[in-house]
């Protein structure tokens, strides 16, 4: 190699180093991090970004005197990988679960994940507790041979990067009449934690980037409750069928605040309940009408939505909460229990995706003009 | 872009990633030890003794912390100055386990089992200590190789003179750029290998207890996963028994893919063999050994 060539591929491993050392510091101050390594680890790997840079840029000030081709091809096949691979959130999809805001939907649903879970029982003793757990994870479903479907429920860990990646598994047995779970949805479950009679051994297998999965053959959870991350809006009405939101869903359909429910940002929303909500559009129609104008019927259910997402111990901290409309509702704490605007909270803290529903009881009349 | 490619892709970054800093950072401890300690001094601290030198070695792990990717750098740095070679050998394959973070991690993944936390430390100092017993043997100038001298007059050749502070960063900069590439080559190794191979395969060696070590060892061999995290990688096996948990733990820092690529660039061949075959060998039967007494 001729000395200016030499020259030329010292510099260039040089740049290759710094390079990398940028990208390593881009990629950990970016969202994507948390996909493919542990979260706890972002400051390690800034700290190796910002050294290797600072070796690269000394390199680069005085290259090797002989340096060597593969240095330079290896790095350079990793760069190629990160850009052809583009590693992004999607990646971790099977690890990392969605982002379901500050409140759980039961006390204590965070307390024994069902990782805590799995490792008693991989002890396998004998006087495992049997009974009521709470576990979230990821459904998994498997085909059986008679055409009927097994549920599993993963839950995903990663130690120090996706190359760890695993997951703690335990079958579900639905109880009769529950509609099949959607494949790759995360939930919270609430049951029974049950030891059948014969053990049941399930093949491990690959959930996107968790290559291997180890399900529980002496234990099966029986689901009494789901709480899954749906969107804000099928809370509001699917979630507690024995109570009906139909007229506030159709109003929120009709004046567009539906989509703005499913988009960015985190919302409380104050559901009232039909006969209650009707009872206030009547006051809202014009003498003689049986409609409301679109532009004030969204203007008054803009006074149930909140910008932010609220629980209903969150709402005693709060005396006044600003909403859509600009509206601000009063809270009072009436027995421990928050009061808005006058009405009582039926059914509190339902988790959405983006946000929480509170079940409301009267609704409140709509602003003087 | 093809799912499977992108998860192989995003294996083999999260691998460089993970590694690279602590692989920096080795070979910053082992330029500074390069250029401001001097083989004079360093032999001050080392005992006469051939047990004083393994003991030493042994226990170094416990005072610098280091994982597996960081120590060959080091390792090879110390040699060059003339550290005796059972010193040298005994820390390279005890420090990325016998070391507090990764002793705590063992103790937390095995749900408080000191069995675990102690069957583990008393394999990686049979080992180590083993291996370092026949490098005795062996000639001094059959420990490292030629191209890690090259590198390491070429940065002695280009030192600034007057700062020892750049030369410092030098060296660790030909240091880690000597090293990466075979970093890269095993995350790509192990990537591939944690994307391609079914899953069902591991299952094919649960049932034995001679199987299940060898298929764990295999498993710990080609996943290359960090030292500090293999615990709670080997836990979740929850179908084999505790022996081969301990296989895994046990061979892993000692030899994986990445591993065998940076011995290869750093020792020579016939160091490079008893770094492979003897803890191989050593793990197999005191994993064994302890699945029978367990």
């Amino acid at each position: 190699m001729t000395p200016r060539r030499t020259r030329l591929l010292g510099r260039l491993e040089a740049f290759l180093l710094c390079a990398f050392g940028v990208m390593a510091w881009l990629f950990a101050r970016g969202p994507s991090y948390t996909a493919l390594m542990n979260p706890s680890f972002r400051w390690v790997t800034l700290t190796g970004a910002v050294l290797l840079t600072s070796l690269g840029l000394v390199l680069f000030l005085k290259p090797r005197r002989a340096p060597g081709r593969s240095a330079f091809v290896s790095f350079a096949v990793l760069a190629l990988l990160v850009v052809l691979g583009r590693p992004d959130q999607s990646i971790g999809a099977s690890i990392v679960p969605p982002d379901v805001g500050p409140v759980l939907p039961r006390e204590g649903y965070d307390e024994l994940l069902l990782e805590n879970l799995f490792r008693t029982l991989s002890e396998e003793v004998e006087d495992v507790p049997e009974g009521k757990v709470v576990a979230q994870g990821r459904v998994h479903t498997i085909a059986r041979d008679d055409g009927s479907v097994q549920h599993i429920l993963l839950c995903p860990k990663v130690a120090c990067c996706l190359a760890d990646a695993l997951a703690y598994a335990v079958r579900l047995e639905l109880p009769p009449g529950v509609a099949p779970l959607e494949g790759a949805s995360w939930v919270y479950v609430y049951g029974d934690l049950a030891k059948p009679d014969a053990p049941v051994a399930l093949p491990p297998f690959r959930v996107g980037a968790i290559a291997y999965t180890a399900v529980s053959r002496n234990y099966l959870l029986r689901p009494e409750e789901f709480v899954d991350y749906r969107t804000l809006l099928e809370d509001v009405t699917g979630k507690i069928p024995e109570v009906q939101c139909a007229a506030f869903r159709n109003a929120l359909q009709a004046t567009g605040l539906e989509k703005v429910l499913q988009g960015e940002g985190t919302f409380t929303v104050f559901a009232p309940v039909d006969s209650a909500f009707l009872r206030q559009l009547r006051t809202l129609a014009p003498a003689g009408s049986d409609t409301v104008e679109a532009p004030r019927l969204r203007r008054y259910l803009e006074s149930f939505i909140v910008p932010t997402s609220l629980s209903r111990s969150d709402l005693l901290e709060h005396p006044t909460l600003e909403t859509l409309s600009g509206r601000r509702l009063e809270v009072e704490v009436a027995n421990g229990r928050p009061v808005v605007e006058g009405a009582r909270i039926l059914f509190a803290d339902q988790l959405g995706r983006n946000g929480i529903v509170h079940i409301v009881h009267p609704a409140w009349p709509p602003a003087a003009d | 872009m093809d799912e499977t490619f992108r998860i192989f892709a995003a294996i083999a970054t999260a691998i460089a990633l993970e590694a690279m800093p602590f692989l920096a950072l080795g070979a910053l401890l082992s330029a500074v030890i390069e250029v401001f300690v001097s083989p004079a001094r360093l032999a001050r601290v080392v005992p006469r003794s051939a047990a004083g030198q393994i003991a030493l070695g042994l226990s170094a792990g416990l005072v610098v912390p280091t994982c597996e990717c960081g120590v060959v750098p080091v390792a090879r740095r110390l040699l060059t100055k003339d550290v005796p070679g059972p010193t040298v050998v005994a820390y390279l394959l005890s420090a990325p386990i016998l070391n507090p973070v990764v002793l705590v991690s063992t103790f937390v993944a095995f749900r408080g089992s000191w069995t675990m936390v102690g069957a583990r430390a008393a394999v990686a100092v049979v080992v180590a200590g083993t291996v370092a017993v026949l490098v005795r043997r062996l000639p001094r100038k059959d420990l490292v190789r030629e191209s890690a001298a090259a590198n390491h007059e070429d940065a002695h050749a280009h030192d600034m003179p007057g700062n020892r502070l750049l030369a410092v960063w030098r060296h660790a900069a030909i240091d880690f750029l000597e090293m990466g590439k075979y970093l890269i080559l095993g995350a790509l190794a192990a990537a591939a290998f944690k994307t391609f191979v079914p899953p069902a395969v591991v299952s094919l060696f649960e049932g034995n207890l001679v199987l299940s070590i060898l298929g764990m060892m295999a498993l710990a061999i080609l996943l290359s996963v960090c030292s500090e995290a293999d615990a709670f990688v080997a836990a979740s096996f929850v179908t084999f028994p505790a022996a081969a948990h301990l296989a895994f733990v046990s061979i892993g820092p000692m030899v994986d893919i990445k591993l065998i690529g940076l011995y290869a660039a750093t020792f020579r061949r016939r160091l490079f063999v008893l770094l492979l075959a003897v803890p191989i060998v050593l793990v197999f039967l005191l994993s064994l050994l302890f699945g029978v007494l367990s």
